[in-house]
């Protein structure tokens, strides 16, 4: 089969834990079971090179902060490979504006190079295993799309965000999440949000969310439901 | 190019269990599908699958891929645009590549059927859903209406009815059906209220859903509407390879999930088998049956043409 690169929709059979997001208040001292923790391993193994996980938090008003640097410092133990680096974004308002961080916790997924990954919010539910997907693909190099998509992405010239609105119980949304990071990793020029809906009301008010996935390109081009890989590439075209 | 004896089309219930069976005939066999787990990843809770006493739909097929995964059966998660026929194989086409197969397994379930009434396609994301453990926590402390009557429609009512302010049920006869464990609860519930004998002839707003449009002539105020109003067979290539589809559009099949084409199966949800009745169980036993079927039939004519390594 072709080794080109993971670049249609990669099937990573991940961990079976429901890591429900935003329904748990407590704060746990541990969220992986052990069986995930052995799951997760082998599956990091997978890694190439060196990854660093920047995580920001803030002391007041984040709703999931803590529970999130507990999963983060679990995922951080179960690979070499993997770095945590947590800031406060008060404390840290350089490193906080260089990522631009609009909201906590913030997870940003810097590996080989920075692809430009980002994620708001409390990474559970069904929004595990994209970032884990994320974690694997940054530890290698940019690899080429098919011919026909690597021409369409030399034609974006200008820097372009998307924005991917999604909950914790959607599950249509890893696919769009992936589709969306597939971009990032073979473009120098694409970048991903993903924010979590469900604890970013007003952020997503702000951008008339009411369903899930919802993309937003560039905060201009806006679109409900999933899209599927070979148009996406059509709209970051026009968006940039 | 690769060469299976089985390609699986769909990653549903009936797809997966089809590939684990697949693996434990020792068949070479291959699952397409957009996306595994299929609709069933939708249900909110599923309580009628047994062994499992209550689960989510995306737990209970994250523990079918989990069973998947360790039989080592290769997944390609991409859509099957077309299937022809040439000599004593099928030519699956995805998006970059071609897959060939001696049997073909249609397992592609179903999608979501549209009220098709005016406002609909307008407000589709801006307070029209289709999937309601997607979008639910949107209207908390809202009102909305979930149009149908069936379990999908119960459960969704339900599943609303821990957020929402008031929920109306809209459904076009005059009593819910499904099962009778969702109905109590939906008419028990204080928060909900079913309109029955009532059809939605128009969603209206202005840059979001503000009510429906009853053909009665009433008109309800809501913030969002969720359309459950059951699905429409997703018969996969069966233009293509000339499958026999009956009057209300699923795959014709036979007791051992054949169509009318040979090495042409199909099981779950797309398909007339288990008289008509489309749940996890019934799409999984499908999709097991199929397999047998075809193992059976490889048998018969002595071909196994590509043995695993
Ligand atoms: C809200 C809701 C609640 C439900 N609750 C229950 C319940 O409580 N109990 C119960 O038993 N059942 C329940 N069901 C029904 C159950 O989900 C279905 O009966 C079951 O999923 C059918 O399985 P399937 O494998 O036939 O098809 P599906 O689950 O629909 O899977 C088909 C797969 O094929 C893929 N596909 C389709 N076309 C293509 C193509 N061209 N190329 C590639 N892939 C393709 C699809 O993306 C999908 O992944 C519920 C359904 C819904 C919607």
């Amino acid at each position: 089969m072709e080794k080109r690169i993971k670049f249609g929709i990669i099937c990573l059979m991940l961990i079976g834990t429901l890591l429900m997001a935003g329904c748990n208040e407590s704060n746990p001292d541990k969220i992986l079971s052990e069986s995930d923790k052995t799951e997760i391993k082998k599956i990091l193994s997978n890694m190439d090179g060196r990854v660093d996980i920047l995580l920001f938090t803030s002391q007041s008003g984040c709703f999931s902060c803590s529970k999130t640097e507990t999963l983060m410092k679990e995922l951080d133990g179960l690979s070499d490979k993997v770095a945590l680096k947590t800031y406060d974004t008060e404390k840290n308002k350089d490193m906080a504006t260089k990522y631009n961080i609009e909201l906590v916790p913030a997870i940003v997924v810097v590996g080989k190079e920075d692809y430009g990954i980002k994620h708001y919010g409390f990474p559970g539910g069904k929004e595990f295993n994209p970032l884990i997907e994320a974690v694997i693909d940054s530890s290698r190099s940019r690899p080429r799309a098919p011919e026909e998509i690597e021409r369409k992405i030399k034609s974006i010239t200008n820097p372009v965000e998307v924005k991917i609105f999604v909950t914790p119980t959607c599950p249509y949304c890893p696919d769009m999440v992936r589709v969306a990071n597939a971009y990032a990793i073979v473009s120098d020029k694409v970048s991903t949000v993903t924010i979590m809906s469900n604890e970013f009301e007003d952020y997503s008010k702000k951008y008339k969310i009411s369903a899930v996935p919802t993309t937003i390109i560039n905060d201009t081009f806006k679109k409900e439901g999933k899209i599927e890989i070979e148009e996406f590439i059509n709209y970051l075209v026009v968006s940039s | 190019m690769d060469v299976f004896d089985v390609a699986i089309l769909g990653g549903g219930p009936a797809g997966i269990s089809a590939g684990i069976y697949a693996a434990r005939f020792k068949l070479n066999a291959v699952i397409i599908t957009n996306s595994l787990g299929g609709t069933a990843q939708t249900a909110h809770l599923i309580e009628n699958y047994p062994g499992y006493g209550v689960i989510s739909g995306f737990e209970l097929m994250q523990k079918f891929k989990d069973h998947l995964k360790s039989f080592e059966v290769p997944v390609i998660e991409k859509h099957v645009y077309s299937a022809s026929k040439e000599n004593d194989f099928f030519k699956i086409k995805l998006i970059d590549q071609e897959v060939k197969a001696r049997y073909i397994l249609i397992a592609t379930g179903t999608k979501r059927r549209k009220l098709g009434v005016p406002g609909e396609a307008q407000f589709y994301g801006k307070g029209v859903s289709y999937c309601v453990t997607c979008d639910a926590f949107f209207y908390r402390d809202k009102t909305v209406a979930v149009v149908g009557g069936s379990d999908a429609a119960n459960m969704a009512a339900i599943l609303l009815a821990s957020m929402a302010k008031k929920v109306y049920v809209i459904y076009r006869k005059e009593k819910l059906r499904g099962e009778l464990v969702w109905i109590e609860r939906v008419i028990t519930n204080p928060k909900i209220e079913v309109l029955y004998n009532s059809n939605v002839i128009e969603i209206k707003g202005k840059d979001f859903v503000e009510g429906v449009k009853l053909e009665d002539g009433r008109e309800i105020s809501v913030d969002g509407v969720f359309v459950e109003i059951g699905s429409i067979p997703e018969c996969c290539c069966a233009n293509d390879l000339g499958i026999e589809i009956n009057q209300k559009g699923y795959m014709q099949v036979d007791s051992s999930q054949k169509t009318n084409i040979d090495r042409v199966y199909a099981a779950g949800d797309v398909t007339s088998g288990s008289n008509g009745f489309q749940q996890i169980v019934t799409a999984a036993s499908e999709g097991v049956i199929a397999i047998k079927s075809i193992f059976d039939d490889m048998e018969k004519s002595k071909v196994t043409l590509w043995k695993k390594e």
